[in-house]
């Protein structure tokens, strides 16, 4: 009984039961409305039947030539919600319009080296480790992050994916 | 020497602080160089110091400022401070010597649109789009006459509002008529907008197939999906076409898919169908979809929950009908429960989906439901892992307490909790694989052992109750550090025993922040400063500030990039939550608290307590717009905190609005509390006159005046009170608000001793009747308008007669205490 929608602001008023979680971060207000302005169809809830919110997926589309690409910025599902398929569903959704409508060449996104179950999760849809970013993570709890990519259907070659081979730095990541 | 570049530098590398002074420097050497001002201004944004950047910008704004260099300083610290008509000012008269300049003109635009004056934006954007050829500007210019005509219609004037919405649709329907025109995906979503506006929802079903059909370029702009299709749900919705409705959501149905909409859609067009007599569709043939939807979910290894939930959401519409006409022919609530147990029993979220239904069985019923699970599990589920066993006979706990099993006569609070706790500790060990950000499977024992246990301290009054639950969770919390649950429940009954400091860690460990300072603030916010943890709630009062602030310079930004990013639809999002922002009550109260707090723990100059006045009476609304409930919005949420306890005393029934209205009438004390002091401060009226005002506002209520009450005993004192003097002032209203808080609990019925939740609040028996004897002697202050004076003396030395009993005595000193004191 799931609804997927577009992430409203007034959802950020609820998301809570979400945003509690310690691995799901809460950012400022400014950082929210910039994925609402510019990316909306990026930014989904799922909503249970009683009114809810389960879970939701951020995202956007960056990058120039063959590196035109979907990223996922957060993906998060409530404790009560998880194994449910719903992180799955999300995760389609973002590739769908990466794909269909973006017609981008992948999907990218960080996770923290130490975060087994998602990493789990994306190896399951398909996802391999591109790169390792040492230090990506500042702040109270720093960490290096995994890179991971997807290619889409207009990477015929899946040369998107393809491991790079070293790791890298924070400040030699691409600035799309 | 200091030059410009230096503040500038100390700026970007945040040392604010020496910016300021630097900016000060400079200022000394030339008072009216407005590029050392702007300076100081962004020093004193960045600092927090609102008041006297606003003080810096009310200068700037007299100036006449010509450099380019300048001018770039003095638009940034407008822009960090808000102060947005200020910039609007500044574009306007440069637009206006340039009206060529197209990128001039698009800031321009944009200056009007982050303050919302738009009536000369049209034309603005119209010349914009004749001079550039591009299409943007063109959908701006309609975009503003779509607002343009919302907002009238809004405001009552339909015809107005018609003009504008008629002329974006024609302004759309020339663009799509010129076949040199390129239709955008933006505008293609503008122009549905808009025709649903006028209500021409065919037209929007019209355009949709063009686009289908590729009618607006070589591309489909709006490509099949999940947009496309709730957008024609809506369109047939409107136009009565329920059996597109109905043809286009059963094949989802059939399907079993978890899509929720699809099987609300099916029940509401089989319900409009009915309503209108017409028999294409009868709740029979929704019965057989469902039911059809039921069977194969049954049967199948993992089922989605959607088809096991909607037949109770058909019972449930069903009934609310009161619709004796049909009772639906699915499985009965009783097999649909038992049959979600089976699927999903072992799955946290059951206990969420199935809370709203569970009324559908009366007592017997549910009785046998859990009896059933119950004897399943010793059967077909005897083989299952020992964590899905523990998550499954913890969630029939929940029900058993949801179905108000803890609450009957009969039952055994004691043996009941006892029997939890058992429970917790033999569930622990199935848990010890899990990692520290997942969830014990044991932490559903832990809540309702303590729920239990606190029910029995709302029995018998013994605090050891309350102490237990409070071990139990903190024993709980040691496994499951990321569970919020656990913290949420210690954090509000540590506090509900006035223990704030022991609260403190785990509130932290929850890292509240940014929104949810609005949101759930509330669980830690409403008892940190009444209770004296005076420097953690300084700590949340100068986050919840920043946040506010930033809030107040951002959002508008984002009004504009709508319009940059071509989202349309999302314009009248950010202007409803601007207003929420605004309206916030959390946040007003964080803006007096703020300075409450500040100013009895900080030594201040005079000037600076005036500035910072003035700029609270400035941005708060005045005391006269209170009693209007549109003023403020609460903007707490209610079920950030779990409640398994029956229906009626959930924390979002009954009790929760009781908390909003003691949250609220607390706020009303401590804001006319700043008024207070700020006409003390600000006034230029003789105190006789003040006085005098103060006395006459008491007429107004209860309890709630006594803060006025209190204050007008001080003013009438001292020729001109000086910062002692008013210091002093707050002390005594300060003392007034915190017995204010308790009284107002205190009269709401039994709310001192019952909390939202059930959860009693421990008041010792002398503070008890101290209050009420304070409650009283203010009240007879209002009865007896004319000897009021001699009253407030009369109930400051009750409270002082009072602070002799020793319980009330060490609570009145540390309060008192707490307050004076600078380092606490
Ligand atoms: C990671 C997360 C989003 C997964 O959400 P979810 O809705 O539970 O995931 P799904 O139900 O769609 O799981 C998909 C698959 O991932 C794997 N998986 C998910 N959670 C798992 C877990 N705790 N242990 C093992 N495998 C797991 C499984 O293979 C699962 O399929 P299955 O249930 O059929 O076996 C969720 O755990 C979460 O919100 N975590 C905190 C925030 C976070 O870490 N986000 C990722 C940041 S990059």
């Amino acid at each position: 009984m799931t609804t997927l929608r577009e992430f409203t602001c007034d959802d950020l008023w609820k998301f809570n039961k979400v945003n509690l979680d310690p691995l799901t971060e809460t950012y400022n207000m400014s950082f929210y409305l910039l994925y609402l302005a510019q990316w909306p169809e990026y930014f989904t809830v799922a909503e249970s039947s009683s009114g809810n919110l389960m879970g939701y997926i951020m995202g956007k589309v960056e990058g120039t030539g063959d590196d035109w690409h979907g990223h996922v910025t957060a993906l998060t599902v409530a404790p009560e919600y998880r194994r449910l398929g719903l992180a799955n569903q999300l995760m389609g959704e973002l590739e769908h319009i990466s794909d269909k409508q973006h017609e981008g060449y992948f999907v990218d996104l960080f996770v923290r080296k130490s975060n087994d179950v998602a990493i789990g999760m994306y190896k399951g849809l398909g996802y391999d480790i591109y790169r390792k970013v040492i230090g990506y993570y500042s702040g109270e709890y720093p960490e290096d992050a995994y890179d991971m990519r997807k290619s889409l259907s207009r990477d015929t070659g899946k040369v998107k994916m393809k491991p790079l081979g070293r790791d890298i730095y924070p400040h030699e990541l691409e600035r799309w | 020497m200091v030059k410009p570049d230096d503040v500038k530098t100390s700026l970007d590398e945040g040392r604010n602080t020496a910016a300021l002074q630097q900016a000060t420097l400079l200022l000394k050497k030339d008072k009216t160089n407005p590029e050392a001002k702007a300076l100081k201004g962004l020093a004193l944004v960045r600092l927090n110091r609102d008041d006297e950047a606003d003080e810096i910008v009310k200068e700037l704004r007299s100036m006449t400022i010509e450099d380019d260099d300048s001018i770039q300083t003095v638009m940034m610290c407008y822009r960090e401070h808000g102060a947005y008509r200020d910039i609007r000012n500044v574009y306007e008269t440069r637009y206006k010597k340039n009206p060529d300049d197209l990128e001039l003109a698009a800031q321009y635009f944009m200056s009007m649109v982050r303050v919302g004056d738009l009536d000369v934006l049209p034309k603005v954007a119209m010349d914009m789009h004749r001079k550039s050829k591009s299409n943007t500007y063109y959908f701006w210019a309609v975009m503003i006459q779509y607002i343009q005509g919302r907002t009238k219609r809004a405001a009552g004037d339909a015809a107005g509002g018609t003009i504008h919405l008629t002329m974006a649709l024609r302004l759309l329907e020339r663009a799509v008529d010129d076949e040199s025109f390129e239709m955008s995906r933006e505008g293609l979503r503008l122009y549905t907008m808009v025709l649903q506006e006028m209500d021409k929802f065919e037209d929007i079903l019209a355009l949709l197939d063009k686009d289908a059909g590729a009618g607006y370029g070589p591309k489909r702009l709006l490509p099949e999906g999940r947009e496309v299709t709730q957008m024609k749900i809506n369109c047939y919705k409107r136009l009565n076409r329920h059996a597109d409705i109905i043809a286009t959501s059963t094949p989802t149905i059939q399907d079993g898919s978890d899509d929720w909409t699809a099987y609300t859609n099916v029940m509401d067009a089989a319900v409009a169908l009915n309503e209108a007599g017409d028999s294409s569709f009868t709740f029979a043939q929704v019965d057989g979809l469902l039911s059809a939807a039921f069977g194969k979910a049954t049967t199948q290894d993992k089922p989605q929950r959607a088809p096991l939930l909607a037949c109770l959401e058909w019972h449930a519409r069903m009934r609310a009908r009161g619709d004796a006409a049909h009772t639906p022919a699915v499985p009965a609530p009783l097999e649909a429960f038992v049959a979600l147990f089976k699927a999903t029993g072992a799955k946290r979220c059951m206990f969420f989906d199935t809370k709203p239904y569970v009324s559908l069985m009366d007592d017997a019923t549910q009785r046998k439901f859990l009896d059933e699970c119950s004897a399943w599990m010793e059967a077909d589920g005897a083989e299952e892992p020992e964590s899905k066993r523990v998550l499954r006979s913890s969630l029939l706990a929940l029900y058993r307490r949801f179905m108000g099993r803890h609450h009957d006569d009969d039952a055994d609070t004691d043996a009941l909790h006892r029997d939890l706790v058992e429970k917790f500790n033999a569930a622990k060990p199935c848990g010890a694989d899990l990692k520290p950000s997942e969830l014990q499977y044991s932490d559903t024992y832990a809540l309702l052992a303590a729920h239990v246990a606190v029910d029995a301290f709302a029995r018998t009054d013994d605090r050891a109750h309350v102490d237990r639950a409070i071990k139990l969770l903190e024993d709980a919390i040691t496994a499951s550090s990321s569970n919020p649950q656990l913290r949420l429940l210690i954090v509000k009954l540590l506090c509900l025993q006035g223990r704030v400091y022991e609260a403190v860690p785990h509130w932290e460990a929850l890292q509240v922040k940014q929104i949810q300072y609005d949101s759930i603030g509330y669980v830690f916010f409403d008892h940190a400063a009444r209770l004296g943890a005076y420097d953690t709630a300084l700590s949340l009062l100068e986050g919840a500030a920043t946040f506010t602030r930033s809030c107040e310079v951002d959002v508008p930004e984002f009004l504009c990039r709508s319009f940059l990013y071509g989202s349309f639809h999302k314009y009248e999002e950010f202007v409803r939550c601007q207003e929420k922002l605004h309206r916030s009550l959390q946040l007003a109260s964080v803006v007096c608290e703020r300075f409450l707090l500040n100013f009895v723990r900080t030594k201040f100059t005079r000037a600076r307590v005036t500035s910072w006045l003035q700029f609270i009476v400035s941005t708060l609304p005045p005391p006269s717009a209170l009693d209007d409930e549109k003023t403020f919005s609460d903007n707490s949420q209610a079920e950030v905190m779990d409640s398994s306890d029956p229906q009626a005393r959930s924390p979002t029934s009954g009790d929760f609005e009781r908390m909003k209205t003691a949250r609220f009438n607390y706020f009303r004390v401590r804001y006319l509390l700043v008024q207070t002091v700020a006409s003390l401060v600000l006034s230029r009226q003789s105190l006789a006159e003040r006085a005098e005002a103060l006395v006459d506002a008491i007429a107004r209520g209860a309890v709630l005046t006594a803060a006025e009450e209190a204050c007008a005993a001080a003013v009438a004192s001292p020729d001109q009170p000086d910062l002692e003097t008013i210091h002093a002032v707050i002390e005594v209203l300060s003392l007034v608000s915190f017995t204010v808080s308790i009284v107002q609990e205190w009269i709401s019925g039994d709310a001192v001793l019952k909390q939202p939740n059930g959860e009693p609040v421990r008041v010792n028996k002398t503070v008890r009747q101290t209050v009420r004897a304070l409650a009283e002697a203010f009240h007879a202050v209002v009865v007896n308008k004319d000897q009021a004076m001699a009253r407030v003396q009369g109930v400051l030395s009750t409270a002082e007669e009072a602070a002799k009993t020793p319980s009330y005595k060490s609570s009145l000193k540390a309060f008192r205490a707490a307050f004076k004191s600078s380092n606490h």
